[in-house]
């Protein structure tokens, strides 16, 4: 650096038309996510599972509901009622007539099984739920105000403490409770499961919020003049809404798993409502006799809880812009002004 | 220069940060210790001058930076902005003043938030002070800002991710000229880059200065790029000025033993200094507790018994008024050339000072 050659700035050429925001913006960016999930095998596979399983979930409770409504009987999907006791001869194994054999109630498995899939699913998507929206508003109260000497941050260590109560609880211990008090139900179980759930959502928004928070970019939003609650969403809820979304779809697997369990010993959902742990129960003494009835259960959570997993591994690479560029190089045209 | 009125003017600013005691130590009545990371320092901007600000990493220049973008609050003393004490500003009014002076922050990666594109960054400031204005006019005014800083208008949907640190820095840049500020704060603003986009940097920065004639801040451990950009320069060491005048003066004739060392540590092609260089002398002494008296006297080889008990102040030396160094000895000092230095320590005098690596390492512009 000898003479300083003054570049003449007035060199502004063209500056005037304000380039569009490229058109087909939306169909670009499907076809990235369709990129990367080629990409991505096993996000691919995750993908397909997840929509087939939803799909087929949503058919089930759907098709009823809506042919009751148009033709007044309604249709099931089910190729036969579920738990329909002695509909059957029991303990066949599985043929065309029954694709996975009938029970030693005489019940149709598949019906079973496929009759749990929008229990199951439904435990997992509202428990997590639940647990995201109480622990992610909570987490990011307790990490956004923890200025030390302030009254937030009195509420901010109040709320770890309260949190780190909730997380020394036993989830069976607290679910068997639950039920002694309040009965074997449905919404109990899942109330049981959500109070030991949303603490490791307070953990996981506070520690991103508290990373999050001192980025160079957020104080650089400050010194712009932003004001707090505007740096709170524009850039600390956009940028805690990746981790937040990647961990659910993980946690929707964990869910079912845990809640199978509470129902397999006994305080879940009451036995007369297909869930999978309420069938494994039943059917755990025909695993050396039937095994294709207590098999096809474990597939049906395998599946699941696997879709959910695989999903969530992937959906950090299909959320983050960063990832993007390395999934889909080609794409991005790189101009990026070098060289004065 | 130096008639105009000050654009900012410090008035004996302190930032501590105190320390956390633990419960022993609050029992016990622990005096309550806080870093002095910045302590008593006074100077002037006026408008449309470059001044830079030097000293090692730890002696506080990115706090006093930030003091005077209002990144802090000061524990004590005045920052008079075109008059007005701004030190305590809170809430609305202090957002508002922000207008006044921005900040270009040394991480071009971390600076920008990596989920925003290039028009929402960079108009961030202009959507923070004016409401109301339509996503059409944002994108316009983004798309006439980035040619000043040698970008394309065709960048305003790309990502932070897709530039390079040069690229990213410019994006900064932009982002800090879009309310067309009277001051900007550089906060180390080529270090992270190597050293042709340095250049590149400079230079731009340079023409916009002439071009809009806002004052900066160069804060930064370059002294080639203090001496290329800046019009008058303080030199810091641990929280306290050491040395303050011209750059001419202060890095072609400097009297405070500190800022000679930092020139001593600028490369020279000489194999055998190079070597002297690196030697360190002395401890350097926490920000918790500053040694009395003048603070540099734990590492200056001029050091005499008086150094370490009566703090010297900044007082005018040489011929030139405005030159002020904070050195009982100055005027015995100022003659003695760096190199000389180089030669006592050869010859088993006290050791002579020789500043942390990172001078060394980040002076090749």
């Amino acid at each position: 650096m000898s003479t300083p050659t003054l570049p003449a700035s007035k060199a502004v050429r063209a500056g005037s038309t304000t380039p569009a925001r490229p058109r087909g913006a939306f169909r670009a960016n499907v076809r990235l996510i369709l990129r990367i999930l080629a990409a991505n095998p096993l996000t691919l596979v995750g993908f397909i599972l997840v929509v087939i399983v939803s799909v087929t979930a949503f058919l089930i409770v759907a098709v009823p509901a809506v042919s009751t409504l148009l033709i007044g009987r309604a249709v099931s999907i089910l190729p036969y009622p579920a738990l329909d006791t002695a509909a059957f001869p029991a303990n066949q194994a599985p043929s065309f007539a029954h694709l996975l054999g009938t029970d030693q109630a005489g019940t149709d498995v598949l019906s079973n099984v496929m009759a749990a899939l929008p229990t199951d699913l439904g435990i997992g998507f509202s428990v997590a739920g639940v647990s995201l929206i109480i622990g992610g508003l909570l987490g990011l109260v307790a990490g956004f105000w923890d200025t030390p000497g302030t009254l937030s941050s009195v509420a901010s260590i109040g709320i770890l403490r309260i949190t780190d109560i909730f997380l020394s609880f036993p989830t069976l211990v607290l679910a068997l409770a639950i039920t002694a008090a309040w009965g074997r139900g449905e919404v109990q179980s899942e109330l049981a499961v959500i109070v030991t759930w949303w603490p490791f959502y307070v953990r996981l928004t506070r520690g991103e919020v508290l990373s999050i928070k001192v980025q160079p970019y957020v104080i650089a939003a400050r010194a712009a003049g932003v004001s707090e609650t505007t740096i709170l969403f524009r850039h600390v809820v956009r940028n805690l809404l990746e981790p937040l979304a990647v961990y659910f779809s993980l946690d929707v697997g964990t869910v079912i798993v845990t809640y199978s369990t509470i129902s397999y010993v006994g305080v879940g959902v009451p036995p007369s409502v297909p869930e999978w742990g309420n069938l494994m129960y039943q059917y755990q003494d025909l695993l050396l006799t039937q095994p294709w009835t207590v098999l096809s259960v474990t597939a049906a959570i395998f599946i699941t809880v696997l879709a959910f997993s695989l999903l969530g591994d992937g959906l950090r690479d299909i959320l983050d812009p960063r990832s993007r560029r390395i999934m889909a190089t080609t794409t991005v045209a790189s101009h990026s002004g070098e060289g004065t | 220069m130096s008639g105009a009125p000050p654009l900012v003017q410090v008035e004996d600013i302190q930032k501590y940060f105190p320390l956390t005691r633990s419960l022993s130590e609050t029992i016990r009545r622990h005096a309550k210790l806080a870093i002095r990371a910045v302590d008593g320092v006074s100077f002037v901007v006026r408008p449309g001058e470059t001044v830079g600000l030097i000293g090692e990493s730890g002696s506080g220049k990115t706090t006093l930076g930030w003091l005077i973008a209002r990144l802090h609050e000061p524990t004590a003393g005045r920052i008079l902005f075109e008059g007005q004490d701004v030190a305590h500003l809170q809430g609305s009014k202090l957002r508002a003043w922000r207008r006044n002076v921005q900040v270009v922050f040394q991480d071009p990666v971390g600076s920008l938030d990596p989920r925003m594109r290039v028009w929402e960054i960079v108009s961030e400031p202009i959507r923070a002070q004016e409401s109301g204005l339509r996503k059409a006019e944002l994108r316009r005014r983004v798309a006439e800002l980035l040619p000043t800083v040698g970008l394309m208008p065709e960048i305003l949907d790309q990502y932070p991710h897709e530039f390079s640190g040069g690229g990213r820095q410019r994006i900064s840049l932009a982002r800090a000229l879009s309310l067309h500020p009277k001051l900007i704060v550089l906060d180390e603003p080529t270090s992270a880059l190597d050293v042709a986009v340095q250049a590149q940097i400079l230079n731009r920065l340079v023409a916009l200065q002439s071009e809009y004639g806002f004052a900066y801040l160069l804060i930064t451990h370059n002294v080639s790029a203090v001496k290329y950009v800046a019009d008058r320069v303080a030199v810091l060491y641990l929280g306290k000025l050491a040395e303050v005048g011209t750059v001419r003066e202060v890095l072609e004739h400097p009297t405070h033993p500190y800022t000679k060392a930092l020139m001593a540590a600028l490369p020279v092609p000489d194999v055998r200094r190079r070597r002297a260089r690196y030697r360190i002398s002395g401890e350097i002494p926490t920000l918790i507790r500053p040694p009395p008296g003048c603070r540099f006297a734990t590492r200056c080889p001029f050091v005499i018994d008086r150094c370490r008990v009566e703090e010297p102040l900044l007082r005018s030396i040489g011929k030139d008024p405005t030159h002020l160094a904070a050195c009982h000895r100055a005027e015995e000092v100022v003659d003695i050339a760096p190199e000389t230095l180089m030669a006592m320590e050869g010859s088993g005098a006290p050791s002579p000072i020789a500043p942390g690596k990172e001078l060394v390492g980040t002076t090749a512009t």
